[in-house]
């Protein structure tokens, strides 16, 4: 009775805020809205398949590890707060899932960060996927649609999973908890409007860094600093390190992936090659070492973003008082 | 005494040879039905197909039988079609080249394949079925700078090989362009997995079309066999004994520019397949093409049902691109065809 | 089969090759082409083929022109002998002799026992009958030679060109071919270097310079004039052998410009 009500007033409050609102018509089915398609749940999911690391992790935060028939495609090590649950459920594969796979496992329901899982060459068309009676979710960050900033993305997320799961209470408490985190980062005291590069990794010795549509850039509005390539209309668009040295980052991000393992993906070797190129070297960033280190995979957005965002901001705080 | 002997071994194999290889052919696709995952069986087999043909048997769950009736059963099937394909389209560019390194890839099809998928891909304007049109048009594009660029030529060999080759480049530089332009990491991945060649997104379409496209080429190509047997003694001994040199190059290179180009699209880019099932087919069947076509198309098909079965459950639950597989096994296998033959 | 060239001409790359050759061969004749390297000998075989189209001028067999035949159709009244076919090829040699059937096969059908039973007779023809089993890949030149032109003979037509057919052969298989082919009803026409062999087999010469027909006419009137030595730049003499066959001998003009070295040379053969 209580999550009908529940249901009922988050609904109440999606439709005000003009989102796809989950609802439980009175037949008992429930029914959702993904990224455009419309799902149809005879009964709460039990056997959910999640096809990449941060939508695993969005339900573990959402405590749904009994409600999983299997996991794929992890890209570094789960986040500590989750490994213990992340054990619980089955890894089915440990890179990208198959079709066959994806089948093979039975699930009620298919739960991806991108939409790209959902290809011919991957799992299978979302309309495939439907046809057999299976719903799929696609993040509403990967929703191309509206300008409502990623972390509001993510909140929509987890209210319209919570739904679907009859969770609402946790949905509620985990969105609570992200706002938390962000009005604590966005309170800290960065002096002035300093310059950010976010390096997320780097690949024949070219940089892919953070241009101005994905979750950096919405750290940095927060943060009130300035993304050094927020005029790139690309979430991670791959540039020169002249044009970066041209930009004069006051301070550096770099992204960590050592656990992914391949050569370079190590912040150490990042800032190591920084250090060798002959213009970056010259930065006062570099030159001072004004570099901040967090999770590679956090500067996608999931769950964890906040955790890098709280890092971000308490090293501006200091670094920005020096500038 | 020794070339009666040989005669003795060709009509013996002569006669054991279809047999065998419409055995091995119906054998490999049987047993790669029931490899991979989801512990698929004969039974399960028999319901599926039992089920669509009307038959009172017992439906399995849906998921089940989607995994066997819209995954497993075209998968297989577009590996031998596709397979089949790409041995044809090698057999007759050997030929029509007269070059023993020709494949389906020399003439630039497959880079204009990428080109029109990247391309897709990049603007964002495509579903899957989006990325195999754009492929179709971008071989079919190369192709016809191909032939324009071979307009009023005799299409001597050389002269079409090393067009092929600049059209190709083209092709290369234009893809790469795009991809710059892009500038998107996760772009760049995707289509490098495309490129290296996956039955992964194998359905039925991809299957009909395939079929239909290459049961044709096969068709079209025997149809010019003893041609080609002449042009192996080059132009001016094919045209005395009465092959029309020109035409037969002309037809037999669309035919096979728009066979790879469908390959390419429905698969990406597979090697060795065109490369190595020709050389190894006239060893055991003789390099004359009325059967060397017929039995490469039976090779290319048990070949790349094979190299997909094992890149399905090879490194399971990961999946091998089934392209890399075929190079891994097709360079040992080529090196072994050329000492045999005792050409290295 | 009676075969006419009128004003045959064929240009490449801007440079004439032919200029206006006429021509006409009588049926059963065997007429011999001659002329240096670079005289045109072979476009104008190959022009006579029809495989090459020429710039100008026509050919007929039998009075009909060529121009307007299919391949498939060519191929009925005329067979081709290439001078060195150096292709590695893997057929066997009697699939080789076999490629001469092609212009009467369906492209369905494979070869049928009258097909069967010409590649056979014309590979006893050619001695290679103990090779047919042979992959081509291994056959010395000779053998391929002899291989290329039983195909030509496979293809049973009015009309035989042959490319320096003797150039790999060896002296007895020289001898022997040519007296078959003059011998045969066919019309054969065919370029030579050896011009005691041209002399000997031929009913008629046709001299090549610089693409143009400087001579047509029985060899004692061809080789006998002035004509070799403007064109070939020496002297030939056309004498009898001690069985009565022509043999021509042959002198460099620096030679007989110093008539007393030749005098000596001619001395120590006696001697």
């Amino acid at each position: 009775m209580t999550s009908r009500v529940v249901a009922a007033a988050v609904c109440g409050l999606m439709l005000l805020s003009g989102c796809a609102a989950p609802s439980t018509p009175e037949s008992g089915a429930i029914t959702a809205t993904s990224c455009g398609m419309s799902l149809t749940f005879a009964e709460r999911p039990k056997r959910v398949v999640t096809l990449d690391q941060t939508s695993t992790e969005t339900l573990l935060a959402l405590g749904l590890a009994d409600r999983m028939a299997g996991t794929s495609n992890l890209k570094t090590k789960v986040a500590p707060q989750f490994a213990a649950d992340y054990r619980r459920v089955t890894v089915l594969s440990p890179k990208l899932l198959t079709a066959e796979q994806l089948r093979a496992a039975n699930p009620d329901f298919v739960v991806a960060s991108f939409a790209e899982q959902f290809t011919r060459d991957r799992v299978g068309s979302r309309e495939e996927l439907h046809e057999l009676g299976v719903p799929t979710f696609v993040s509403a960050v990967d929703c191309p649609s509206g300008d409502a900033s990623p972390f509001d993305r993510l909140h929509q997320d987890y209210r319209t999973l919570g739904q679907i799961f009859g969770v609402e209470e946790r949905a509620e408490k985990l969105i609570s908890d992200q706002q938390e985190a962000l009005s604590k980062a966005s309170s800290r005291n960065i002096a002035g409007e300093p310059k950010v590069l976010w390096l997320y990794s780097v690949f024949n010795d070219v940089p892919y860094v953070a241009g101005g549509t994905g979750i950096p850039q919405a750290m940095s509005d927060l943060l009130g600093v300035r993304n050094v390539f927020a005029d790139v209309d690309e979430h991670w668009p791959e540039v020169s390190w002249e044009q970066v040295a041209a930009r004069e980052p006051d301070v550096i991000v770099v992204g960590d992936l050592s656990e992914r393992g391949a050569p370079g993906d190590s912040a150490d070797e990042k800032i190591a090659q920084m250090r060798r190129h002959p213009v970056m070297a010259q930065l006062p960033a570099v030159r001072n070492n004004r570099i901040i280190r967090v999770s590679g995979i956090e500067l996608d957005p999931s769950v964890r973003s906040t955790h890098a965002l709280a890092q971000v901001a308490r090293a501006l705080a200091d670094i920005s008082h020096d500038l | 005494m020794i070339s009666s002997r040989q005669a003795d071994v060709r009509t013996g194999r002569a006669s054991v040879l279809p047999a065998a290889a419409a055995v091995a052919l119906l054998a490999s696709v049987a047993t790669s039905l029931v490899i991979g995952t989801g512990g698929i069986g004969y039974g399960d087999l028999v319901s599926v197909i039992g089920v669509r043909l009307g038959l009172p048997v017992e439906p399995l769950a849906p998921l089940t039988d989607s995994l066997i009736w819209q995954l497993r059963i075209p998968r297989v099937l577009l590996a031998a079609t596709v397979g089949a394909a790409l041995a044809v389209c090698g057999a007759v560019l050997q030929a029509l080249t007269r070059n023993a390194l020709a494949d389906p890839y020399l003439l630039g099809v497959s880079s204009g394949a990428s080109t029109g998928a990247v391309l897709v891909v990049v603007t964002g304007i495509g579903s899957t079925v989006g990325v195999t049109a754009g492929a179709l048009a971008g071989a079919l594009s190369a192709f016809g700078l191909l032939l324009l660029l071979l307009r009023g030529s005799g299409l001597d060999s050389l002269r079409v090989v090393l067009t092929g080759v600049v059209v190709g480049q083209l092709f290369t530089a234009l893809t790469s362009l795009l991809l710059m332009a892009s500038g998107d990491a996760d772009t760049t991945r995707s289509v490098t997995y495309w490129l290296l060649g996956s039955l992964a997104s194998a359905r039925w379409d991809g299957v009909i079309l395939c079929a239909i496209a290459t049961a044709s080429a096969l068709l079209v190509a025997r149809y010019y066999a003893s041609s080609l047997d002449a042009l192996g003694f080059g132009a001016d001994t094919a045209a005395s004994v009465g092959v029309d040199v020109r035409r037969t190059r002309l037809v037999l290179l669309v035919v096979t520019s728009t066979l790879t180009a469908v390959a390419v699209s429905a698969v990406g880019a597979i090697g060795f397949v065109g490369l190595i099932v020709p050389h190894g087919v006239r060893f055991l069947a003789g390099p004359l093409h009325r059967t060397l076509l017929p039995y490469s198309a039976v090779a290319g098909a048990v070949f790349l049902v094979w190299a997909d079965a094992l890149a399905r459950v090879l490194l399971a639950p990961q999946e091998v691109p089934v392209g890399v597989f075929t190079a891994l096994a097709g360079v040992p296998l080529f090196l072994l065809i050329l000492r045999r033959r005792g050409e290295l | 089969m009676r075969l006419d060239a009128d004003h045959l001409t064929w240009e490449t790359a801007g440079r004439r090759i032919l200029h206006a050759v006429t021509l006409d061969v009588r049926p059963g004749e065997t007429l011999g082409i001659i002329g240096p390297n670079g005289s045109g000998k072979s476009t104008l075989l190959r022009c006579l083929a029809g495989l090459r189209t020429p710039s100008a001028g026509t050919v007929r067999y039998d009075g009909r022109d060529i121009a307007r035949f299919t391949a498939k159709r060519l191929a009925h009244y005329v067979a081709f002998v290439e001078q060195d076919a150096q292709v590695a090829s893997e057929l066997r040699v009697a699939d080789v002799v076999m490629l001469g059937r092609t212009p009467y096969r369906s492209p369905w059908r494979g070869s049928d026992e009258r097909d069967q039973a010409i590649v056979a007779e014309e590979l006893e023809r050619m001695g290679l009958s103990h090779l047919r089993d042979r992959p081509w890949r291994g056959l010395s030149g000779g053998e391929r030679q002899r291989a290329h032109i039983a195909r030509g003979l496979a293809q049973r037509t009015g009309c035989l060109l042959l490319d320096e057919p003797v150039n790999h052969l060896d002296i007895r298989h020289q001898l022997e071919l040519l007296g078959m082919l003059a011998s045969s009803p066919t019309t054969v026409l065919i370029s030579l270097h050896d011009l005691t062999l041209a002399a000997r087999f031929c009913d008629r010469l046709a001299l090549l310079d610089h693409g143009r027909l400087v001579a047509l006419g029985p060899p004692g009137e061809v080789l006998a004039g002035d004509l070799v030595r403007a064109v070939f730049g020496v002297d030939a003499r056309l004498e009898t052998d001690h069985v009565g066959h022509p043999i021509v001998t042959l002198h460099t003009v620096t030679e007989l410009e110093a008539p007393s070295a030749v005098v000596s040379t001619e001395q120590g053969d006696r001697a």
